[in-house]
């Protein structure tokens, strides 16, 4: 939108004309030269090709993203992350020649067991290498998914990157492989609205308008219904600190639905995580969430001091129920922030406090 | 019941104006068009991007041709028929003031108020939208009102004389210089005065020049051979005026054209808009030189001077604070390049930025400028040799899709004149047989329709 054209006006326009014999007027184009129209849907025909292209785009971004670590870290950690060591550890080293030794002792243990009771005895042998073998491949497999749902993690990141990158050029068609792969991701758990996008869009060619329809037909619905289960997790945070009999059980309680809360929130924008990526989703949540209250001391205080004060008065175990619900909205807020795949604009915020408090 | 329902509903008074030819037929057209064929579960909607049609929440728009028995009722039906009939042509251009409403039926959006309606079960809620079409030159008139007779007459002669103008005015000049203005008053030489004034209002309009006071002797209306048209401006006027003079006859018509003809149009029309677009057609005066250009641009400088909020204005006494948003829209955005609508709309805001001497437009919040196109005529596409852009269309007398390039949009107020000749081709709309039943394909009218009633439509 905002590239300059090139300075060609003028008699430069002429250039296109060849030496025809009946001479175009200037800025009058040969229809020989119309480039065909792209198809604002894909059409199934091309459906396959488009599909290659944002594989192959995807491997592209793969590509240039291996290297770095998770998504939103690469916003939040990199605030926090201090400065990578001059020289690598050597205690580092020796941990990991450990853990590799241990893991062939292991395996040649297990071998040379197996090949001992496979000479004497051939069945229990066989039954005992199978089970070995189904082991080893629910491992691997099992880690396989780990893998892959922390790598979806990142999703989020090189999404927002593509989008920067795609908006810049002024394509509809490109701007639409961009979003597919987010558009693919949310499509698993809610298939309408994928289909209302793709109704919606229908003949846009303009990227702001494309980007409109996808706030308000696929995020926003997604915001609203990450913000319910916001909401009912701090209020089951501020009930059952509430009545907690010890507050050693208060922090189990938070720990144990601040987790649920951020696995139900990225599996709302389709993150999908596994055990492990909570872990790694909370952790950039509580990361994020602690910049954020480093950088606006007051806010914590304001609740404090107003939540608590006031609930106070009423009575003293309602009151930490109180402080620990507004941080399980605020750590909530922060997880829609982090698993959003756009960041959110003005006035999309201003719902959320209506969301977060009347559901 | 229709009584109850007009009680109940909600009235906005949408004013639409431009200088002639800027599109304001087009766009009201378009506008009523695009509502009244609203329809969500259609594949393609032009409406797409209009905050309460993407939610669902449009019910449906009726035109009430019951509204306004007394006024000249905007020609929609005439003018859908031009664009969709066989041999698609833009709308003849409407003269004079017209109005006609349409009541928009919308589901409420969720909110306090639409909580405590749906307790009664009104989910449903009507927009009465009354469209108010008037020339643009009628608002050029209004610094007419701060100005007396021999003041205004030696600031037209003054024009007259300049330029291009001095070729078109001589016959009215020699004709009035003729007889001294001490003479007596006689009304068939004042007749004659004022047609041969007409005249050269009239071919300075045909030579693309809009700054033209009054704006009555080109668009009467209602007033066509009225005796308060019958004066004009009068040169070496004296500072004494001899009763019964031309010069004091002329003097009293110009009085009665100020406040029976100005005032009485703003205190009736102008005063009551809720809202307010103003079509500029950046392009054409373009097209049309430094001259017509520089022309526009003094007399949108005193359309503006219409819509100063604040106590200062010489309306402010008249019209109150009723109008709350205006809109300048630069029309014909299709007949540009994609990458240049948005220079289109940036030439058009720093042109009104320049001409706005006390930055009402800057500052205010509820002032926007945008480009529009309210029929799309074109199709964008690309060369296939150097990928630039291009737009498909039809030029006057073309009779299928010619591939063109348009010229670019200069990128800042004044245009460089020495550097480029800017050229724009004029386009006829496309013969479509879906327009007739889907709407017509815009450029940014969704935007511009959030923007004026998107609010009220809540």
């Amino acid at each position: 939108m905002n590239d300059r054209r090139p300075p060609l006006k003028g008699a430069p326009r002429q250039g296109s004309q060849k030496a025809e014999p009946p001479p175009r007027q200037p800025g009058v184009i040969d229809p020989a030269l119309v480039a065909p129209r792209e198809p604002s849907r894909p059409d199934p025909r091309l459906a396959a090709e488009a599909e290659a292209s944002t594989a192959a785009f995807e491997t592209t971004q793969q590509a240039r993203d291996a290297g770095s670590s998770a998504p939103v870290a690469a916003t939040s950690a990199d605030e926090v992350a201090a400065p990578p060591p001059e020289r690598p550890s050597r205690w580092g080293r020796v941990v990991w020649l450990f853990v590799i030794t241990a893991a062939a002792f292991l395996l040649y243990d297990t071998g040379r067991a197996l090949v001992d009771i496979w000479s004497g005895d051939w069945i229990g042998g066989a039954a005992l290498t199978a089970l070995v073998v189904a082991f080893a491949t629910a491992l691997i497999s099992a880690t396989m998914i780990e893998l892959r749902a922390i790598r979806r993690l990142g999703e989020v990141g090189r999404f927002r990157a593509a989008l920067a990158q795609s908006l810049q050029h002024d394509s509809a068609a490109r701007l639409r492989r961009t979003l597919q792969p987010m558009l693919s991701m949310v499509g698993a758990r809610r298939p309408e609205l994928v289909k209302a996008f793709g109704q919606r869009t229908q003949g846009l060619t303009e990227n702001d308008a494309i980007m409109k329809q996808f706030r308000s037909a696929v995020l926003a619905p997604l915001d609203q219904e990450a913000r319910r289960v916001v909401r009912a997790n701090s209020l089951a945070v501020m009930g059952a600190t509430a009545v907690a009999p010890h507050p050693a059980l208060d922090v189990a309680i938070v720990l144990w639905r601040s987790t649920v809360m951020v696995r139900r929130i990225a599996e709302v924008y389709g993150l999908r995580p596994s055990g492990m990526a909570t872990l790694v989703l909370t952790k950039q949540v509580v990361v994020s969430a602690a910049i954020a209250v480093a950088a606006d001391p007051t806010g914590d205080i304001v609740a404090n001091t107003l939540g608590g004060g006031l609930a106070e008065k009423i009575s003293a175990r309602f009151a930490e129920g109180s402080i620990s619900g507004i941080r399980a909205m605020r750590l909530g807020a922060r997880a829609i922030e982090t698993c959003r795949p756009l960041p959110f604009e003005p006035d999309e915020r201003k719902g959320m406090w209506h969301t977060l408090t009347q559901g | 019941m229709k009584t109850l329902q007009d009680l109940l509903a909600r009235r906005i008074y949408l004013g639409v104006t431009g200088l002639s030819r800027a599109g304001k037929t087009v766009f009201v057209t378009s506008l009523l068009h695009n509502l009244l064929r609203a329809d969500p579960t259609a594949e393609e909607s032009p409406l797409r991007g209009f905050d309460p049609f993407d939610e669902g929440r449009l019910v449906g728009a009726m035109l009430r041709h019951d509204a306004n028995a007394t006024v000249p009722e905007f020609p929609y039906r005439r003018a859908v028929d031009a664009l969709t009939g066989e041999s698609p042509q833009w709308p003849e251009p409407t003269r004079g003031i017209s109005r006609i409403r349409v009541d928009i039926r919308f589901k409420r959006a969720e909110g306090l108020g639409a909580n405590a309606a749906a307790q009664f079960g009104m989910t449903d809620a009507t927009l009465q939208l009354e469209i108010v079409d008037y020339p643009g030159e009628w608002l050029v008139d209004l610094p007419m009102l701060g100005q007396d007779f021999e003041a205004w007459s030696a600031a037209m002669v003054a024009q007259a004389t300049r330029g291009s103008r001095a070729e078109l005015a001589r016959d009215w000049l020699a004709f009035v210089s003729a007889r001294a203005p001490g003479a007596d008053h006689d009304e068939e030489w004042a007749e004659q005065a004022a047609a041969l004034y007409t005249d050269y209002l009239r071919a300075c309009s045909e030579a693309r020049l809009r700054y033209l006071q009054p704006g009555r002797f080109l668009h009467p209306a209602d007033l066509k051979g009225a005796s308060v048209l019958r004066f004009c401006p009068l040169p070496n006027l004296g500072t004494k005026a001899p009763p019964g003079s031309l010069h004091t006859a002329f003097r009293a018509k110009f009085q009665d054209y100020q406040t029976k003809v100005v005032r009485a149009f703003f205190r009736k029309h102008f005063a009551g808009l809720d809202r307010q677009i103003v079509l500029v057609d950046t392009l054409t005066a373009l097209n049309d030189g430094q001259e017509a250009f520089d022309d526009m641009s003094e007399a949108l400088a005193n359309i503006l001077e219409s819509f100063r909020h604040g106590k200062n204005s010489l309306l402010g006494w008249l019209m109150g604070r009723r109008i709350s948003r205006v809109l300048f829209a630069a029309t014909k955005a299709d007949h540009v390049i994609r990458g240049d609508r948005l220079h289109l709309e940036n030439l058009t805001r720093r042109m009104l930025h320049v001409l706005d001497e006390k930055n009402a437009i800057k500052t205010a919040a509820d002032i926007d400028v945008s480009s529009l196109a309210a029929v799309r005529a074109t199709r964008d596409t690309r060369r296939s040799d150097n990928g630039r852009e291009i737009l498909l269309g039809r030029r006057p007398g073309d009779t299928e899709d010619t591939p063109l390039e348009p010229g670019a949009i200069p990128l800042d107020f004044p245009p460089d004149w020495a550097a480029l000749n800017y050229r724009y081709w004029d386009f006829q709309p496309r013969p479509d047989p879906g327009w007739r039943h889907g709407g017509f394909p815009t450029l940014r009218m969704p935007e511009i329709m959030n923007f004026l009633i998107g609010e009220d439509l809540r």
